[in-house]
């Protein structure tokens, strides 16, 4: 019977996709640029994206955060399109644009009626070579990204909890350092250092044109040839490889904030994708977290949610693709009457666990369902369609790893659950930290209800 | 609402996406979505759409149960949501969560001020979609509200109010909603207040579960790959387990805004500032040239005169937008940034001036057109998707609007004149009486 729940519910997916995957092309043009396409027709809609292979993890020491901020000056624009015109020219058809910097990668995006690709294509060749990058222009920008940076990390106490945490849990790695930059070298930045980080990263051969909707491959191909087949390529200096070190010892972090709850983390350095692109463990990592806290049926959720109650809740984060090595992350909110130190051994003792004993059959595949129709769900948009190719892409993998994705995930086993638990959830690779509150004298408290004087003075 | 902490991902954006307006279709002879409508056999209207490609279902049960309906009992309406799927006559959380986790089914409530919706997400093969429909009817007519799975869901929502007070925004919105309606049923936040959570009894409970949740009260939506007889039989059997009750009763109309300038202190490094006043309701009859001329003043993706004001000329923020919320009763009109808080009196004058002159003077022709054009232009961009064409039904659903709406949106907007809008903004928008919160250090 379990066999054959097994074997139904992961059949169809499987079938799904190897479907979906039929309506993919790749081309690239002689200078370098790599073109993928996937087809889908449900609306006359396309979603258009092009990948730089640079972000935080490309920074060094002093220039941490000019990958994000170039991000913001690429929407300035250029001369032909300067920053009203490139806005203009999007909005009155109907388009919508935006664009993301990562660790890995930064990339631009237009969703775009079908027929109007071929705008967005001249508009991000046209700003991948002739950017203006002025500095009045700069000066104003740059105190965006800083109120950026305050309004996501700086007043938010998890998001400064996690950027201290990361700084702590690689050693070496380009990760310890936060995407959007440090607050001393956002002030210190200069419109000529991203002059030259423009120049250094925007060229062809360090891009990927990712395109998912209702266009035909050859079209998008000679779109793409028209538009960015003069861009001449650029020497590209490979990136020295970085090899996180071993750590001597766990770590453990205190951060102390203003804040109203306490929180926890557990991160233990694992591989990534790039890293260990040979053995399964990659995908056994990913599985794990949601065996953990993937659903409300996770041992974590089960567990400390609702059978000891000492957690109000709990996350588990694994990311398949990074450039460099990885984190499985681990948090949770401790419950009212719970001390920090209990739930942390409480989530220690789960890690245990699951390095002791064999997780259940009944437990994988119910981890292995909720994943892979997550997958399945994933194909109602295009935007996360799009990124299921590009993450791969910028990460020094191909996009069809994606392809793989849903066998690989049906392949792991109870026992490689357990000695992956066992090869890398070990002392020497965990960091811990925990935010303690320090409450705010003057925090709003909130009052009861409307008999009682409810205005704010 | 589900409660559930997140990992900050490290993904920087350009700008904050702001929740897509609903916009719509051309005049053409073929209906923009093929909107299927009927009611079950207990009066429950179902709205439908079928689209074959990917194999799932989306499902949506809305109720008018939302925290306008807690009475004194704040947070209710949100606790009764949360605790459904933690025990029904027969089974129990866990069996619960296993049941939905099997089929790798996705389940959420989630209450607002004026409603409560649970939504099903499924495979579409009936091996996954029957068995998790049927643990959905059951949490959704059985639930049994379990003595220990209260006091914990109580905890967890203080945990969430906690969490919302650490959150310069939510407190300043809060502080807005609060001082928007004394006294009136959108007072007080949807999560309620720690010591009322903390009071909420079993029978409260239950007796909001028992008048709310009932099919007069209730709407389905379905979007997915099913034939409409398939989706009948969802809608009937999703309900069955109802009684009929009686649909939820109108809100209190009566109301006096506060104004002027209340300012909260809080240890954060931006101030963040609300700034408003009442706007519409969901029947609002200036619903298009309010829309539209809102549009161009707070929404339009980087190029609203807001944003270019506030953010390109004088990089004072990061996310500045202004928005109307139609509610059941009149919701409200908001301006809303944040900003370093040594710039927070010039972000506020900034402000005032971009609002004080577009209700004077209107938008210019051109300004409107750039503004129609976009939202007309990119109509096709949101209905796309199983989630938007969800989206879209629930609109239609909860503002009661007729079945060809989406049909004639286009030419509604294209109608919309500068003059409507200056008239409409300045019959509604008196830039001298805003109220405004401010949160953050002095």
């Amino acid at each position: 019977m379990r066999r054959w729940i097994f074997f139904l519910i992961f059949c169809i997916p499987g079938i799904t996709y190897a479907a979906n995957q039929s309506g993919i092309k790749e081309y690239k043009l002689d200078n370098g640029l790599k073109i993928i396409v996937k087809e889908d027709h449900r609306a006359a809609v396309v979603f258009s994206s092009i990948w730089y292979k640079v972000g935080g993890a490309y920074e060094p020491n002093g220039l941490t955060g000019i990958s994000h901020a170039l991000e913001h000056m690429m929407f300035r624009g250029t001369a032909k399109y300067g920053p009203g015109k490139l806005s203009e020219i999007v909005n009155t058809n109907g388009g919508e644009q935006n664009a993301m910097t990562s660790n890995d990668f930064t990339v631009y995006y237009q969703s775009l009626p079908a027929d109007k690709l071929a705008l967005s294509l001249e508009l991000e060749a046209d700003r991948m070579t002739n950017l203006t990058l002025n500095k009045d222009d700069f000066t104003k920008e740059i105190q965006v990204v800083m109120e950026e940076r305050r309004m996501r990390t700086e007043d938010n106490p998890q998001a400064l909890t996690i950027e201290r945490f990361n700084a702590i849990a690689f050693i070496n790695d380009p990760y310890r350092h936060p995407v959007v930059g440090w607050m001393s070298d956002l002030q210190q930045m200069t419109v000529e250092n991203l002059r030259s980080w423009y120049q250094q990263w925007y060229t062809p051969n360090n891009a990927v044109l990712i395109v998912v909707g209702d266009v035909k491959p050859e079209n998008v191909f000679n779109l793409a040839k028209k538009y960015f087949g003069n861009i001449p390529t650029k020497p590209l200096e490979p990136i020295k490889p970085t090899q996180e070190i071993l750590s001597l010892g766990q770590r453990h972090l205190d951060v102390k904030i203003p804040a109203q709850l306490p929180w926890i983390i557990l991160g233990y350095n694992t591989p990534a994708l790039t890293t260990d692109s040979e053995s399964n463990d990659p995908y056994a990592l990913t599985l794990i977290a949601y065996l953990l806290a993937g659903g409300e049926s996770s041992r974590l959720n089960k567990n400390l949610v609702r059978g000891q109650q000492i957690a109000a809740n709990v996350a588990a984060n694994y990311d398949l693709y990074n450039l460099y090595s990885n984190l499985f992350l681990l948090s949770a909110t401790p419950g009212k009457q719970t001390k920090n130190e209990d739930l942390k051994k409480a989530l220690g003792k789960e890690i245990l666990s699951l390095q002791k004993d064999l997780v259940t059959q009944d437990e994988l595949s119910r981890a292995k369902a909720l994943l892979i129709a997550e997958h399945v769900f994933g194909q109602d948009s295009l935007t996360t369609q799009a990124i299921n190719l590009g993450l791969p892409e910028v990460t020094g993998l191909s996009w069809q790893r994606e392809a793989e994705f849903v066998t690989r995930i049906e392949n792991v086993t109870a026992q490689q659950i357990r000695s992956v638990a066992k090869r890398y959830f070990t002392p020497e690779n965990l960091t811990t930290a925990v935010l303690d509150p320090i409450l705010q004298p003057g925090a709003p408290v909130n009052k009861g209800p409307a008999h009682e004087n409810s205005i704010i003075h | 609402m589900k409660i559930r902490s997140f990992i900050n991902l490290s993904l920087f954006t350009f700008s904050l996406i702001f929740p897509p307006l609903m916009s719509s279709a051309q005049a053409q002879s073929k209906p923009v979505l093929n909107i299927q409508e009927w009611q079950t056999s207990q009066g429950s209207p179902v709205y439908f759409v079928q689209t074959p490609e990917i194999p799932m279902v989306d499902v949506k049960i809305i109720f008018t149960a939302g925290s306008a309906y807690d009475g004194d009992q704040w947070g209710l309406a949100n606790l009764v949501g949360s605790t459904l799927e933690e025990g029904t006559k027969t089974h129990n959380a866990d069996e619960i969560a296993n049941a939905f986790d099997q089929v790798g089914a996705q389940f959420s409530s989630d209450t607002s001020r004026d409603l409560t919706v649970l939504s099903l997400r499924s495979l579409n093969e009936p091996k996954y979609l029957t068995p998790a429909l049927q643990i959905f009817a059951e949490i959704v007519s059985q639930a049994s509200f379990p003595d220990g799975a209260i006091s914990r869901v109580k905890q967890q929502t203080i945990s969430a109010i906690r969490s919302e007070k650490q959150n310069p925004s939510a407190v300043a919105t809060d502080a807005f909603f609060e001082n928007l309606y004394p006294g009136h049923p959108y007072a007080h936040p949807v999560l309620g207040s720690e010591k009322n959570v903390e009071s909420l009894t079993k029978n409260q409970i239950t007796d909001f579960y028992q008048r709310y949740f009932a099919a007069s009260n209730a709407r389905i939506i379905i979007v997915g790959d099913l034939d409409k007889s398939a989706a009948e039989k969802l809608a009937e059997g999703l309900l069955s387990g109802l009684p009929k009750g009686s649909p939820a009763t109108a809100l209190q109309a009566e109301n006096k805004p506060a104004s002027g300038l209340h300012a909260l202190e809080f240890p954060s490094q931006q101030t963040t500032i609300v700034t408003g006043q009442l706007g519409i309701d969901r029947q609002s009859t200036e619903y298009f040239p309010l829309m539209v001329g809102n549009y161009l003043l707070g929404q339009m993706p980087l190029d609203s005169l807001l944003f270019e004001q506030v953010r390109n000329q004088r990089g004072l923020a990061y996310s500045i937008s202004s928005s109307f919320s139609p509610m059941t009763y009149r919701g409200p009109f908001a301006v809303v940034l944040q900003t370093r808080t040594a710039e927070k009196k010039q972000a506020l004058s900034v402000i005032q001036e971009v609002l004080r002159q577009y209700v004077n003077q209107g938008p210019t022709a051109n300004q409107l057109q750039l503004a129609k054009q976009n939202i007309i232009n990119h109509f096709p961009l949101n209905l796309s998707t199983n989630d938007q064409i969800a989206a879209a039904l629930m609109q239609i659903a909860v503002n009661q609007r007729p079945i060809n709406y989406l049909d004639t949106y286009r030419d509604k907007v294209n109608l919309v004149t500068a003059e409507q809008v200056k008239q409409t903004f300045q019959a509604l928008i008196d830039p001298d009486k805003m109220l405004t919160i401010t949160v953050g250090q002095k």
